[in-house]
């Protein structure tokens, strides 16, 4: 297989490479020539004109075919059309990123790396350039309804696939996410509400309400975004479980036990250089997969977390050659469960784990262009951080307030500062043509350590078509305080020992627009992964020495560690394409090899265990029957993947899931009698495909959860 | 091979920070009229009342007063690169004309069948007043190359916004050209009363 990657590769890189000699006869709709008597300007896409801005890869606006990473965006316009409702959505169509859903939370995979359990610690979220991700590292993945965000709320969605350590700092290992929100549109007001009702298994089981109010005034500008949601969820089945010494509804059908509940608020407030961002999102959910062994059906067994902040932040041009940019935040975010167990020995009453972080955030900038083509970005961001995890019983003591009798650990605190300095340095050479960019961070956290990260990128834009760009770039992830610190009496013990995770990538990338209406792109890289953390089982170190018995699992922990490695080599080949209303579609294939440096087959497949060779994504619309109508379907394929060895404990368990298609198709009609009105009908998983995803070890003897298959959305909104 | 790495990586850096010869940026230039003007015909098919405007030839009057034979000669040549091009079917055609006052101007509308105004950087302040009065009242899309026009009473233009094109709307002024613009070209400009 992996010859035929090259082959591929090779193909592409010649048919690029060939089609960068060619005097190709594309018309270039901007450089001056003769009188074109076939330009069509219906025919010219607008975007394409202004060249969308991405602001993620350099905290600035720019052009995309000059930024100086691989990144693809998603607008509103295509999600509203492909029916998304969450961020999980949205990603799920976009080049490189396949989702992952182990019943509790939806989690992303960049690239074809997504460590089962992994809550969105290896990838950045942002809204709007504020930071999400909690430094605990548990309890929240950003992605579902648990982002501060609905899909109306947002403007774009902007990718960056690999590591962008040095002008983000940690987090941005595998990639970013940069959520822009929608702006006031012009002076006055306006308001969208939508109702939404959900269909599945044969049954209605829930319905969201979203709405979305901006407005202008006086030189000031707002924009508030509200979502309410409710479900029963699903009836999931584990006929794998029937027959094990286990508390099971009867044939492994789990019903009513996956409810849940979301609501999110983001206001943002402009005046002036000041801009006022509140962002809020929770939500609840029934756990039907249960992890921990706890009893599995049980409708007490639920998640819950919260993300709140608060932030201002104020921009001004000083000067012609000088701009200023501050921002200060506070962030609170807060994670609990309760967890049924079995009876006796372990009838305690509810379980319940909580986690906190609430953090303070300080951020200057400082952006200076003395010379035409030139720019230097300087930056400093602190946080102080405030954290706190416990674990126990509600109705008995911790081992801390009662040493003796006390099960579970409460109350482990931490505070810590982190400060990161970062340095981006551009140059613009050849009449704009040749893009240099150099940057340098210094991330300093006070548990675990310095960091300098580095990144250099090259873009030149050959012609107005095609584009080159090239980057070595480096990330890094600090280990989580969950990873370092935790301890819950039963299972976990602390490693406070453990080292950032780094990484190092070197990319190549091509892109080509094709006649103003289409886009290709193909990327080439390879990743260094060094440090990786991973949870380990290791002796219980109660045993002072003595070997432990591999049959009682009394005698074994669950650590973090140090001591992953694994290098990444790849192609990513995207495209765009928007054929005025007649078809607009975006999509690209990812594929790629991981060698993990040993030979030990089980080791290995740890390492691998969700890692998906191929993924490929679509999604296309239309306009063309009827101009109110817009018809879309988008698609996902994503090859099988290993399961954790670990995980397997059911001697007739598979040691991999397969590979499938998930395909989701929306209509939507904009009533041309009733201004404003419009319905949407959408269909998710088209092919009732009953595709599976690995899971964590928390999750055994289940090593696998399936999806729970078709479901239908009817939603209806009224703009005014 | 880490520390080489940091080290190469600060070298570069401040090798490129010093670098320092003068290109140009394009952050503070305007945009090109050739760009901007296929920006504003491509923003004149989000009207949705487009259609029902007519048929034939969509005539754009480009009208200049005299003393502004540099803005003239530079639209000539934007207008010149795209002769033929058609906007939905229709064929854009641009008429120069010269005018002194708001007669000359309605008179020129009329002979020409123009359908939009177009108006060039350099125009006086009584010659964009008189140029907003007609297309006002003739009910003709007004588009500007000078974008500080469109803050003042013209409905379409084009500004430099970070580097690249932004589009800059003023709804009133479209509004009296009877123009409804589509949210998906609204979100995309910048909206000035």
């Amino acid at each position: 297989m992996r010859r035929y990657f090259w082959l591929g590769a090779a193909a592409a890189l010649s048919w690029g490479a060939s089609a960068f000699a060619q005097a190709t006869p594309v018309p270039d709709p901007v450089a001056p020539q003769s009188a074109d008597p076939s330009l069509d300007i219906s025919s010219i896409d607008l975007e394409d004109l202004l060249d969308t801005p991405i602001e993620s890869v350099s905290r600035r606006e720019e052009k995309s075919s000059l930024a100086p990473a691989t990144v693809f965006v998603v607008s509103q316009d295509d999600i509203r059309k492909q029916g998304f409702h969450t961020l999980a959505d949205v990603l799920r169509s976009m080049p490189g990123f396949f989702i992952s859903d182990d019943a509790a939370y939806p989690v992303a995979g960049i690239r074809g790396f997504s460590t089962p359990g992994d809550l969105s610690t290896r990838i950045l979220i942002l809204v709007d350039g504020h930071p999400l991700n909690n430094s605990v590292g548990i309890g929240q993945s950003y992605i579902a309804r648990d982002f501060p965000v609905n899909a109306r709320g947002i403007e774009r969605v902007e990718v960056i696939k690999g590591p962008v350590g040095s002008v983000y700092g940690p987090l941005a290992y595998f990639g970013v996410v940069n959520v822009v929100t929608r702006r006031a549109e012009g002076e006055g007001h306006s308001a969208e509400v939508a109702v939404g009702g959900e269909l599945a298994q044969g049954a209605p089981n829930g319905g969201e309400v979203e709405a979305l109010y901006s407005g202008a005034a006086g030189g000031a500008s707002w924009v508030i975004n509200l979502g309410l949601y409710r479900s029963n969820g699903f009836t999931w089945e584990f006929p794998e479980l029937v027959g094990l010494d286990r508390d099971l509804p009867e044939g492994g059908v789990v019903r009513d036990a996956d409810r849940r509940w979301a609501n999110n608020t983001y206001a943002s407030i402009r005046y002036s250089d000041l801009t006022l961002t509140l962002g809020w999102s929770q939500r609840w959910k029934n756990l039907p997969a249960s992890p921990y062994s706890v009893v599995i059906g049980d409708p007490r067994n639920n998640f819950y977390n919260r993300t709140g902040f608060a932030q201002l932040t104020w921009a001004r041009k000083l000067t012609e050659q000088f701009e200023l940019y501050a921002r200060a935040g506070y962030d609170d975010f807060r994670y609990t469960d309760d967890l049924v167990y079995p009876p006796p020995p372990d009838d305690a009453g509810m379980f319940y784990d909580l986690g906190v972080d609430r953090w303070g955030t300080a951020e200057v900038r400082g952006t200076l262009t003395p010379l035409e083509g030139h720019r230097d970005m300087l930056g400093v961001e602190v946080q102080y951080h405030d954290t706190n995890q416990r674990s126990q019983y509600r109705d008995l003591p911790n081992a801390l307030e009662d040493p003796v009798d006390g099960f579970g650990v409460g109350d482990l605190a931490n505070r810590f500062v982190t400060l990161n300095a970062y340095l981006l340095v551009e140059q613009r050479l050849l009449e704009d043509r040749l893009l240099l960019q150099g940057g340098l961070t210094f991330y300093v956290h006070q548990l675990f350590g310095n960091r300098l990260t580095p990144k250099l990128a090259a873009v030149f834009q050959a012609t107005p078509d095609d584009t080159l760009k090239g980057y070595y770039s480096e990330g890094f992830r600090p280990p989580m305080v969950f990873e370092a610190v935790f301890e819950d009496g039963l299972d976990f013990i602390p490693n406070g020992g453990l080292r950032p995770e780094t990484v190092r990538t070197a990319e190549l990338s091509y892109e080509r627009r094709l006649g103003g209406v289409a886009t290709v792109g193909l990327s080439l890289y390879h990743s260094r992964y060094a440090s990786l953390i991973r949870s380990t089982t290791v002796p219980n170190p109660d045993l002072g020495g003595v070997p432990p018995d591999p049959e009682n699992p009394d005698d074994f922990r669950q650590q973090f560690q140090n001591g992953g490695e694994a290098s990444a080599t790849g192609m990513d080949l995207h495209f765009n394409l928007r054929l005025r209303r007649t078809l607009r579609a975006y999509g690209g294939v990812a594929v790629q090899f991981a060698d993990y440096g040993t030979d030990d087959p089980a080791e290995r497949a740890r390492a691998a265990a969700n890692f998906a060779p191929v993924t490929a994504n679509a999604a296309l619309s239309s306009n063309g029957l009827w101009e109110p109508l817009s018809l879309a379907l988008n698609a996902a394929f994503v090859a099988g993947r290993s399961k954790d060895p670990d995980t397997i404990l059911i001697p007739t368990d598979r040691d991999s899931v397969d590979p499938y298609l998930l395909l989701n198709a929306t209509a939507r009609l904009e009533f041309p009698w009733v201004k404003g009105l419009g319905a949407q009908l959408s269909v998710y998983n088209l092919l009732d495909w009953r595709y599976a995803d690995p899971v964590v070890g928390d999750l055994v003897p289940l090593s696998e959860v399936r999806n729970p298959g078709r479901s239908f959305r009817v939603d209806m909104e009224y703009r005014f | 091979m880490l520390l080489g790495t940091r080290i190469l990586g600060l070298i570069s850096a401040v090798a490129i920070a010093t670098a320092a010869p003068a290109f140009a940026l394009g952050q503070d230039e305007k945009v090109p009229p050739k760009l901007a003007l296929l920006v504003m015909l491509k923003v004149l098919t989000y009207d949705k009342n487009l259609a029902a405007r007519g048929e034939g030839d969509f005539v754009v009057l480009v009208a200049h007063e005299a003393g502004q034979d540099a803005a003239r000669r530079e639209a000539l040549t934007a207008t010149e690169e795209l002769r033929g091009a058609t906007l939905r079917t229709r064929t854009v055609r641009f008429r120069f004309v010269a005018f002194s006052n708001e007669a000359s101007l309605r008179a020129a509308v009329t002979e020409h069948k123009a359908e939009a105004l177009l108006l060039l950087p350099g125009l006086s302040p009584e010659g964009l007043k008189t140029a907003a009065s007609v297309a006002g009242s003739l009910r003709l899309y007004s588009l500007s190359l000078d974008p500080s026009f469109v803050e003042r009473s013209l409905a379409v233009g084009v500004t430099n916004h970070a580097g690249r094109p932004q589009i800059v709307l003023n709804l009133g002024a479209a509004r009296l050209a009877n123009a409804s613009f589509e949210p998906a070209v609204l979100k995309l400009a910048r909206i000035v009363q």
